[in-house]
């Protein structure tokens, strides 16, 4: 299990990562997604002590990175692919990735065919293409079996053949009830993959949702019903959003299926019920874009605020009542 | 490519004997040290230009000495001589030791493996530090004989004038590695560290008599190259060999501690 408490990241004005709290469960993929530069590889190298906050913490299993004892065993990191050093073969760098952390050295040749460089291994890194090496970046990750995955950006260049392997690893992984956390730029690298996805902009947190509530937020419904005046009354007292004009209410909120039998059960005729859902990018847009640049937010910016507000405070809702 | 196959969930994977912490930590730094081709480039230029120098000079000395000049010497302490090029060879396996990380970017993975900013670092002094008193007493170990054969008679030596240069040398290259390391820990550029060194090792030396005050002359006996001399060679020097140990010791902490103070809070 991952924690970030009151994460921050300064240099000099800039604001890197501002203040991020959030907790990232086992067993399932968790996407962190933000535009590039938002604060997603600073937050993850806080996360494996290699950059020092300025305030805050990143754990892991309530532990700081830099007092696992054996580190590999608990966390694997694909963080760029430039793993190892490009005059080592791929071989002896997996060796001594091992060693250090006290892995027996058949679990090289393990993780090697896992991978499907086995027959490269003592080519030298530096003769690697791209995939290849985020292939070996993943088999540095996988060397100690660790409980917890960290992918920074992992399709990062990769042909689609590779992008398909990386993403069934990767929810191969979480099924085995690992912890994967995993960065992106793209949403649509995340929507087949992630269950849970966090979002972040200009180093804010500015969503923390299983991925489908993050749809269901931005779904609206159009009700149409002689009993506009009444019915509005009782979707707003079942914690929906409503905005009445005239027979019509606009409504949204999470408990959005339900105004057909909330409607049912109050005896409410409904002439008309639609549904429209905003496409998981344009919320990704809307709240990235929000945060990026206020002046050329095309959606006024106390929407978006209340939007993120409403999403962060619907999965910790959640939280605590589970 | 392959089908991604991953193992099913095993208990913990056994760890060795050894595993992990200290014997981990310089274990892994061994490995990248001795798995990179560079490295024994290095090494094998190292043992030519020990070799030719040795050869060079102990001809020199018999051509001096049948001339009548007093131009003999014991022919571990020729060898000795020509550490002061040598010695290049540690300062440049030691600079890449850490700056080959920084610039691979590997540093990330290595930090990754052994987070505890100090033992990465005392794991690489600890391999920096017995390959140079290895490639030092090594040196002197080979180039002996060839710079005896050379210089015949003028060559003459017993085994005190052996086993002190083998010692001086195995620890005046290691001890020096250790500095360099810490420097260029500090300084995370190769180029620069090299430069750095190499004006200490050769430029101060002679920079510090132009001044023309003997207290700052008499501060060249205490640098590397000196009192590594002082060490490998047994005759008369400014001070014994306890106090050469001494100077290069705190050479090498010194040089450490700045490394591990930029290293301790720097983000990577």
């Amino acid at each position: 299990m991952i924690t970030f408490e009151s994460l921050t990241k300064t240099y000099g004005p800039k604001r890197a990562v501002d203040d991020i709290s959030l907790t990232i469960g086992t067993g399932k993929v968790t996407g962190f997604l933000g535009p590039n530069g938002a604060g997603k590889s600073t937050a993850m190298r806080m996360l494996l002590g290699l950059d020092r906050p300025t305030s805050g913490k990143a754990l892991i299993g309530g532990r700081p990175y830099v007092e696992l004892p054996h580190p590999l065993s608990t966390v694997g990191a694909l963080l760029e692919p430039r793993t190892g050093h490009p005059g080592q073969s791929a071989r002896s760098h997996l060796l001594g990735m091992a060693r250090s952390n006290g892995i027996p050295s058949r679990r090289v040749t393990a993780v090697l065919n896992m991978v499907g460089l086995a027959e490269v291994a003592r080519s030298r890194i530096g003769t690697f293409s791209l995939g290849m090496r985020q292939r070996l970046g993943i088999a540095s990750a996988l060397i100690g079996d660790p409980e917890v995955l960290i992918f920074d950006e992992p399709v990062n260049g990769l042909d689609p053949e590779g992008v398909t392997w990386i993403r069934r690893f990767m929810r191969d992984l979480a099924a085995q009830g690992r912890t994967v956390f995993v960065s992106s730029h793209l949403l649509s690298e995340m929507a087949d993959t992630a269950d849970h996805l966090v979002v972040i902009a200009q180093g804010r947190l500015v969503a923390d949702s299983p991925l489908h509530d993050l749809l269901d937020v931005t779904r609206t419904a159009i009700v149409r019903s002689p009993e506009s005046s009444r019915l509005a009354e009782v979707l707003d007292r079942s914690g929906l959003s409503v905005t009445l004009s005239g027979a019509q209410i606009q409504v949204s909120g999470e408990r959005i299926d339900e105004i057909g039998s909330l409607a049912h059960g109050q005896n409410l005729r409904i002439d008309e019920l639609s549904f429209t859902a905003a496409s998981l990018e344009d919320v990704y847009a809307q709240l990235t874009e929000g945060a990026t640049d206020h002046r050329s937010s095309v959606v006024p910016v106390d929407t978006i605020a209340s939007l993120g507000a409403q999403i962060v405070s619907n999965s910790s809702a959640k939280e605590s009542s589970s | 490519m392959s089908t991604p196959t991953t193992t099913d969930r095993t208990a913990a994977l056994p760890r060795t004997t050894r595993g992990g912490c200290w014997w981990g930590a310089i274990a892994f730094e061994w490995t990248k040290l001795s798995s990179v081709r560079s490295t024994w480039w290095i090494i094998v230029a190292a043992f030519v230009a020990a070799l030719l120098g040795s050869w060079l000079l102990g001809a020199s000395a018999l051509a001096s000495g049948r001339n009548g000049l007093d131009s003999a010497m014991p022919a571990p302490a020729i060898v000795v001589q020509t550490m002061l090029v040598v010695e290049i060879v540690i300062v440049l396996l030691s600079t890449f030791t850490i700056t080959g990380e920084y610039s691979t970017g590997s540093i990330t993975t290595t930090l990754q493996e052994v987070p505890r900013r100090k033992q990465m670092l005392l794991a690489k002094t600890a391999v920096v530090l017995v390959t140079g008193v290895v490639l030092g007493a090594a040196l002197i170990v080979v180039g002996t004989p060839v710079a005896s054969a050379s210089a015949s008679q003028f060559g003459a030596f017993d085994a005190v004038d052996l086993v002190r240069a083998i010692v001086g040398t195995g620890l005046g290259l290691g001890l020096l590695g250790v500095f360099v390391l810490g420097l260029a820990t500090a300084l995370r550029s190769a180029s620069l560290t090299i430069i750095t060194v190499l004006g200490l090792l050769h430029l101060v030396p002679n920079l510090l008599p132009l001044f023309g005050v003997d207290a700052i002359s008499d501060l060249v006996q205490y640098l590397p190259n000196q009192a590594m001399a002082v060490l490998a060679v047994d005759t008369a020097g400014p001070y014994g060999w306890p106090t050469a140990v001494l100077i290069l010791l705190g050479w090498a902490m010194a040089g450490l501690l700045t490394g591990y103070l930029v290293l301790r809070s720097r983000d990577v």
